[in-house]
């Protein structure tokens, strides 16, 4: 239960709050239900559930501004380690001229070009 | 980033995540072996291709009706081998009378999350009876799907794959269709390198642009009218010609799979059915031909639209490598019209064909291909 708690905190962290909704309403509300069947109702049990979300919550919040720090700190250094002729711009994917020298490159390369694709249209 | 994966540096292989049932308990803890998955998953028909990574060995190639048949409430014991409660494929359409069938997609798209995450599991055993394995696949999405529609799958998927990777089903079916045995030899035209692949399914018509690079949105259109929108357009015809014809969509789909033609009428085309037990013969020339030429309208702007997005350098080799694959290939004169059609309109020496009598394992053997050569990073892990 530990783990749905975790991604619900998530995606709120994410301003993603529809999907987290979703997730407390189907998959935690199911296996809250399942935890309160397994360990009985009552005082106990509902401090204990509470006392997990606070945990959660908490780890959530703490590896959140964690990344807030690390984040810069990691990309500070990247940057520096890229040598000067290929700037952080390259990242962005690009349409190579048609029929492209493909000999060179393999599939795994044509999957690195989607996912950049994908991320660049996700942010 | 989705809801339920994470994309995961490369890290060693988790610890064996399927189960024989979503929420089932897990087999007692054994040293998994891997098995790698090529899945279309079609409205109607998937294909599925597995085998071990590392090898170009294929041990498991199927082709299922994309379809879940739940018992129905009262059938005696014994009707259905087993007892089971979920037919899957053509067992389920056997047992037709006595399931509820329920069809997990719809237009290309994951229509009934439950009978779709039933499916993965049908899925999962056919490629792994033992269900030990710890499985990667890749699946192909119709272009330009939409991140909810990705969403679904993953979701679907979830607890039954280890690790996911979503393609556009264009271009792993030009990946699929590539003889690499012959990608070095002088003379042979790499459909990866400058094709445009028209694959028309039974959910949505997807037309790709594969130029050497992986294809962008751009070069992307995916149409919802393919060969269910056929079939409904042959029904309506039907019934208003033929009332009370008494005639399933599922006959009407039989129907069109054997007579199917696009181009100048062929008429008289008389099929002969039966209705309320009784032999009848129906002409259905127009019925069929109509239908299967809207097909043609609704792809043909798609088709020189994207022409007319190539570059002018890659054009005129473009234009010898239009491939026409998936179920629509097997309507006849598809290649002919549409080449007709752009030669006409004063294209420069259109060729267009058919992938050939493998159309239904192409883009689930570009898949495969896929899955073997994806970098471990590049895998998304489903959480738990």
């Amino acid at each position: 239960m530990r783990d749905i708690f975790r991604r619900v905190f998530l995606l709120q962290s994410a301003g993603r709050g529809a999907e987290a909704r979703l997730t407390e309403d189907t998959e935690l509300a199911a296996a809250a239900a399942r935890a309160r069947a397994a360990s009985g109702a009552g005082i106990e049990a509902d401090e204990r559930f509470r006392a997990v979300v606070d945990e959660e919550r908490a780890r959530v919040a703490g590896a959140v501004a964690l990344a807030e720090v690390l984040a810069p700190m990691l990309s500070e250094r990247l940057i520096a380690l890229v040598p000067a002729r290929a700037p952080a711009a390259a990242c962005v994917p690009r349409k190579p001229g048609a029929g492209a020298a493909v000999e060179a490159r393999g599939i795994a390369d044509y999957i690195d070009e989607m996912l950049a694709h994908e991320r660049a249209a996700s942010r | 980033m989705s809801t339920l994966t994470l994309e995961k540096p490369p890290a060693p292989a988790p610890a064996p995540s399927a189960a024989p049932a979503a929420g089932a308990p897990r087999p007692p803890a054994a040293k998994a072996s891997s098995l790698i998955i090529g899945l279309d998953l079609g409205t109607n028909k998937s294909c599925i291709l597995a085998g071990a990574p590392g090898s170009t060995d294929i041990t498991v190639s199927k082709v299922v009706p994309t379809v879940a048949g739940y018992v129905k409430d009262g059938i005696v014991d014994g009707i259905i081998a087993g007892n089971v409660r979920i037919l899957f494929g053509e067992d389920a359409l056997r047992q037709r009378l006595h399931v509820e069938l329920v069809a997990p997609l719809a237009q290309g798209v994951i229509a009934r999350p439950e009978a779709a995450r039933d499916f993965m599991q049908h899925v999962r055993l056919l490629a792994d009876p033992s269900g030990r394995a710890e499985i990667r696949a890749v699946v192909g999405v119709p272009a330009n799907a939409g991140e909810q529609a990705r969403e679904a799958v993953r979701r679907a998927a979830q607890g039954i794959f280890a690790r996911i990777l979503l393609i556009p089903e264009p271009f792993l079916a030009a990946l699929g269709f590539r003889d690499d045995s012959r990608v070095k030899q002088s003379g042979y035209v790499d459909p990866v390198v400058n094709s445009l692949f028209i694959d028309i399914g039974a959910g949505t018509s997807d037309l790709c642009l594969v130029q050497g690079y992986f294809p962008t949105r751009e070069d992307q259109i995916s149409i919802p009218f393919a060969g269910d929108a056929i079939d409904s357009i042959i029904h309506e015809e039907l019934n208003r010609t033929y009332p009370n014809n008494g005639l399933s969509r599922m006959s009407v789909r039989e129907i069109k799979e054997a007579h199917a033609y696009v181009g100048p009428s062929r008429k008289p085309l008389d099929v002969k059915v039966v209705i309320g037990g009784k032999g009848r013969t129906l002409e259905l020339g127009d019925a069929v031909g109509n239908a299967c030429n809207t097909l043609i309208d609704k792809i043909y702007p798609a088709l020189t639209a994207l022409i007319g997005s190539a570059s002018s350098d890659s054009v005129v080799a473009l234009l010898q490598n239009i491939i026409v694959t998936g179920g629509g290939s097997q309507i006849r004169g598809i290649d002919t019209v549409l080449q007709k059609r752009l030669a006409d309109d004063g294209y420069e020496s259109p060729k267009v064909r058919l992938a050939g009598q493998d159309f239904q394992r192409y883009v689930a053997l570009g898949a495969l291909k896929a899955a073997r050569a994806a970098r471990d990073n590049q895998w998304q892990v489903l959480l738990e």
